[in-house]
């Protein structure tokens, strides 16, 4: 009976301290100024949204066409209502240049550069325009990389700071007229010297910036200097054309006026494959594979920009699912996230589970030799 | 008559009116002109510590393709010059001295060539001449069993055959005006003489207008040598390079070689200089007065019957070399694919309704006609007191300022759009206010249009007898007075023609103001680039038709306020 009393105070007790627990909780819940701790992330993207919303603007350069203007401008705006986004599109190396003029002259107007890694490399990183990304990375669902393809953030420049990669996609070495010749007929690399195809290929000109700089550094690198040089000269004997005008040799082999295209613009064969325009792409050569490109797919933060929170949350949401949706579908660009869907793309734009693929967004991989150069220019230079 | 006797304004205000000038000239085309040519031997890359060098001239000269490259474009220039003048010449006879019929609709016609974009009209030349698809090939080898197609646009001559329409259109503009102010009595004398229509044409009428067939001339073969876009499309897969196609090279490289270009450029430097000298060595010594106090003849030339065979000459052209084109164009402007007659869904008006559902149309519009007004009418009044400057004063400077106005062209647009960023950018704040701004834009297009404008006008002054203003100074009348009140109403066809040129420039333009424009200030012809370079080539040419639809609906209002906008409205 002792014992049972015993116990009857005992819990009567814990009982009384329960309850005085909770009444001291719920106490302290009702003072003003109260907050469960909060992760630091979201106390920092609080912070610079409130900082963003003050700028009010962001100033992003980006590549041309209404599509893609649309789809940053519109869509960052219906995520972020209080921030607008000054899109200026046109090409990478102008931009760059104009950029570069600017910051000479003391004006610093743009916030974010999204363009290809040749202007990042080449341009903006020697001019010293650009911030590390890293630090401007606060979501969740964008700092943590198994959202990322290879569970990394991928970069461009040898320092891995400066020009972030979100797009990654198999780049097709050619495209042909199945009316003129039959795929096994050239999805090896050598195959293109065969006699039946002299005068028959059209080349994109690989001294002008564009898809034909990727595919001649490919073929160099899984060559080797020796082969590739003979491999060149041979190929430009075979070409009836070198053409610069990305859209037109894509017709051209649709209209059957020649049979085989090397290097040709993802970009413009996703637009015209979309619309209807006929041709066969080949994913990749039998014998050395293909690379994985970026295209405009990159992502560099302007130092001294006018809005640095604002372009801080812009490159938060670019690169959330919602935005690299947005990207993938104006751009059709295969998104380095892996939660972004592809059912909208070319299949051979995807990578292959398990093949292996030349990175060809790298520096390093931009980058020619001076053997490499002199040789190119003697063929295709005028 | 004024060169013999060059009147000189004695009174200081008009000194110090003129004067200022000079700056101006100086500032406007030798400074950024000055600043390309000196940035060229920079070889560090920007933002890394200047180092100067050779190099970049070195390069382009050391080019082995570069003597195929000078032939290839002094060739086509001279050859393209050759035809487009004649043909001219013809129109501006045919329109403003005979009495061929539809005269005015013919008129109506070149004006059209003039308006029309090149790039989507060379499109439509493709879908006509291209051996492989072209429409007119295709219809010929059937008619007639060819087995290989008669005409190839990728070729010399069809690089030559896609720049008529315009070229001559340019020119016809150019000698126009000086043909309307001819007076009559002189070919009425020949023809009294004994002189048949043809004789009057080539030893009367035309050598008279020497002045402004001299400068049309110079100007064509000048604005030739610098065409790229119908050689970059047709020239390179024929493997026919020109000098402004690597000049495009070159500052289309990652990073741009601009050192590279504008070393190249200045091959075009020296020709521009040697066509002023030339220009002054054939006109120098001469009296091309046609416009006195004397009233004047302006009846036109009785034809006959050959009236119907000048006119049936003039609407061949018009069928063949605008509106069969054009046609073309507006066609492919609603395929799904310009050219692609195989698709399942091949036609469609999207290309057209996303046009003008853009978000920025409205703006880059509004922008457009700012430019096209202020480039038309701030350029048209600076160009006449140059060419007053240059042909009626003997101030000290004139003939400096006379080849400072040849400047502009001796350097492709894009780069005078890069010298201007960095002049701007670089000469402090009040300069800096300019940038972004509608204005800088203006300015660019007055420096880029100077040579035609202020050429067309001193052509004109030319003609105009000295005795008109010395009969308002001996009246009292002080210069600015004689300027505005004798001159500017003499000048006022030139003056509407060289206007409405400008206006045309100045919505068209592109090189000259890429790199000055920002979002604020964006025209209608950057959003066309920015379809160009979107590999979207539908949509540039509907707003280049949108370009040429502005510019006629302009034209039209302007006739109906009461204007006379034709380059043959009369003095």
């Amino acid at each position: 009976m002792k014992l049972s009393c015993h116990k009857m105070t005992s819990r009567r007790f814990l009982a009384a301290l329960f309850c005085v627990a909770l009444g001291f909780t719920f106490l302290i819940r009702l003072q003003p100024g109260f907050s469960q701790a909060k992760p630091a992330w979201q106390e920092k993207w609080e912070k610079v949204l409130a900082a963003a919303k003050k700028e009010g603007t962001v100033v992003v350069l980006g590549p041309p066409g209404d599509l893609i203007r649309n789809a940053m401008v519109d869509g960052f705006k219906k995520a972020f209502p209080g921030i607008e986004v000054e899109y200026s599109g046109g090409r990478s190396g102008e931009q760059a240049v104009k950029l570069g003029t600017e910051r000479d002259g003391g004006l610093f107007t743009a916030d974010v550069f999204l363009g290809g890694p040749t202007t990042a490399n080449f341009q903006l990183k020697p001019m010293k325009a650009l911030d590390p990304v890293k630090p401007a990375l606060i979501l969740p669902e964008v700092t943590d990389l198994k959202y990322w393809r290879d569970n990394r953030h991928d970069f461009s420049d040898s320092d891995g700071l400066y020009d972030l990669v979100f797009v990654g996609q198999v780049s097709s070495p050619l495209i042909y007229d199945p009316r003129q010749v039959k795929r096994e007929e050239i999805d090896e690399l050598y195959e293109l010297l065969s006699p039946k195809l002299k005068g028959k290929v059209v080349i994109n000109d690989p001294l002008v910036s564009g898809a034909a700089v990727p595919v001649f550094r490919f073929i160099w690198e899984v060559l080797g200097p020796q082969k590739a040089a003979d491999f060149y000269q041979k190929l430009r004997a075979q070409a009836a054309v070198v053409d610069r005008d990305q859209r037109r040799q894509i017709e051209w082999i649709a209209q059957g006026k020649y049979a085989v295209l090397l290097a040709p613009s993802d970009g413009v064969m996703a637009q015209l494959l979309q619309r209807g325009v006929k041709f066969e792409v080949l994913d990749d050569f039998k014998d050395y594979g293909t690379y994985i490109g970026a295209s405009f797919g990159t992502l560099m933060l302007i130092n001294k920009g006018p809005h640095p929170n604002a372009a801080t949350v812009f490159i938060n949401w670019l690169l959330t699912r919602e935005g690299q949706i947005a990207w993938s579908k104006a751009m059709n660009h295969v998104s380095r996230r892996v939660d972004v869907p592809t059912d909208h793309l070319y299949s051979y734009s995807i990578p292959k589970p398990g093949m292996k693929y030349w990175i060809g967004y790298s520096e390093k991989a931009q980058t020619r030799s001076a053997e490499e150069e002199k040789i190119l220019k003697e063929l295709f230079g005028r | 008559m004024f060169l013999s006797k060059a009147h000189v304004p004695e009174r200081s205000r008009t000194w110090l009116l003129l004067l200022p000038l000079i700056g101006v000239m100086f500032l406007a085309t030798a400074y950024p002109v000055g600043l390309i040519f000196l940035k060229s031997f920079v070889l560090s890359r920007p933002g890394q510590p200047a180092t100067w060098g050779l190099q970049g001239w070195i390069a382009a000269f050391n080019d082995r393709a570069l003597l195929s490259v000078l032939v290839n474009t002094f060739s086509l220039a001279t050859v393209r010059i050759a035809i487009t003048s004649v043909l001219a010449i013809f129109f501006a006879w045919v329109v403003t001295r005979t009495d061929t019929p539809f005269k005015k609709l013919i008129e109506f016609a070149l004006w059209l060539g003039f308006f029309l974009p090149l790039l989507p009209m060379t499109m439509g030349w493709i879908l006509l001449l291209d051996p492989h698809i072209g429409l007119v090939n295709k219809g010929l080898m059937r008619a007639f069993s060819l087995a290989v197609a008669p005409f190839n646009v990728f070729s010399y001559w069809g690089i030559i055959w896609c720049h008529l329409a315009f070229s001559t259109s340019v020119r016809f503009l150019l000698i126009a005006p000086a043909f309307k102010a001819m007076d009559a009595a002189l070919e009425e004398a020949a023809q009294t003489a004994g002189s048949n229509t043809i004789g009057t044409l080539l030893r009367i009428t035309v050598p008279i207008l020497a002045p402004a067939i001299l400068t049309a001339t110079a100007l064509g073969f000048i604005k030739s040598l610098e065409s790229f876009e119908i050689e970059l499309v047709l020239g390179i897969p024929a493997g026919i390079y020109v000098l402004p196609t690597r000049i495009y090279d070159f500052i289309h490289w990652e990073p741009p070689l601009y050192g590279q270009a504008t070393a190249l450029s200045s091959i075009l430097l020296v020709v521009v200089f040697a066509l002023v000298l030339l220009q002054k060595l054939l006109l120098g010594r001469r009296q091309f007065t046609v416009v006195t106090g004397r009233s004047y003849s302006v009846r036109p030339f009785s034809l006959g019957p050959w009236r119907w065979v000048t006119f049936g000459f003039c609407a061949l052209f018009i069928i063949a070399m605008i509106l069969l084109p054009l046609a073309t164009l507006v066609m492919g402007t609603f395929m799904e694919v310009f050219g692609f007659f195989d698709l399942a869904a091949r036609w469609t008006t999207r290309h057209w309704s996303g046009a003008f559902s853009d978000p920025v149309f409205v703006r880059s519009l509004v922008n457009t006609l700012i430019l096209g007004l202020g480039a038309s009418v701030v350029g048209t009044f600076f160009y006449a007191l140059i060419a007053y400057f240059i042909v009626r004063t003997r101030l000290p400077g004139r003939n400096v300022v006379d080849l400072l106005s040849w400047l502009p062209w001796a350097l492709p647009g894009v780069l005078i759009s890069l010298a201007l960023l960095w002049a701007v950018l670089g000469s402090g704040s009040w300069a800096r206010a300019l940038y972004g701004t509608v204005s800088l834009l203006i300015i660019a297009i007055i420096i880029k249009e100077m040579p035609l404008g202020s050429q067309i006008i001193k052509a004109a002054v030319l003609q105009i007898s000295q005795e008109l203003e010395e009969a308002s100074e001996t009246s009292g009348a002080s210069p600015v007075a004689t300027f505005r009140r004798i001159l500017i109403p003499l000048l006022k066809p030139t003056l509407m023609s060289v206007g409405i040129i400008m206006f045309i420039a100045a919505v068209r333009e592109i090189p000259a103001v890429v790199f000055l424009s920002t979002n604020r200030s964006r025209t209608i012809s950057l959003l066309m680039l920015d379809s160009i370079a979107d590999a979207n080539m539908e949509r540039a040419a509907v707003i280049g038709f949108f370009i040429v639809f502005l510019l006629l609906a302009l034209l039209l209002l302007g006739r109906a306020l009461g204007f006379r906008l034709h380059p043959a409205g009369g003095n």
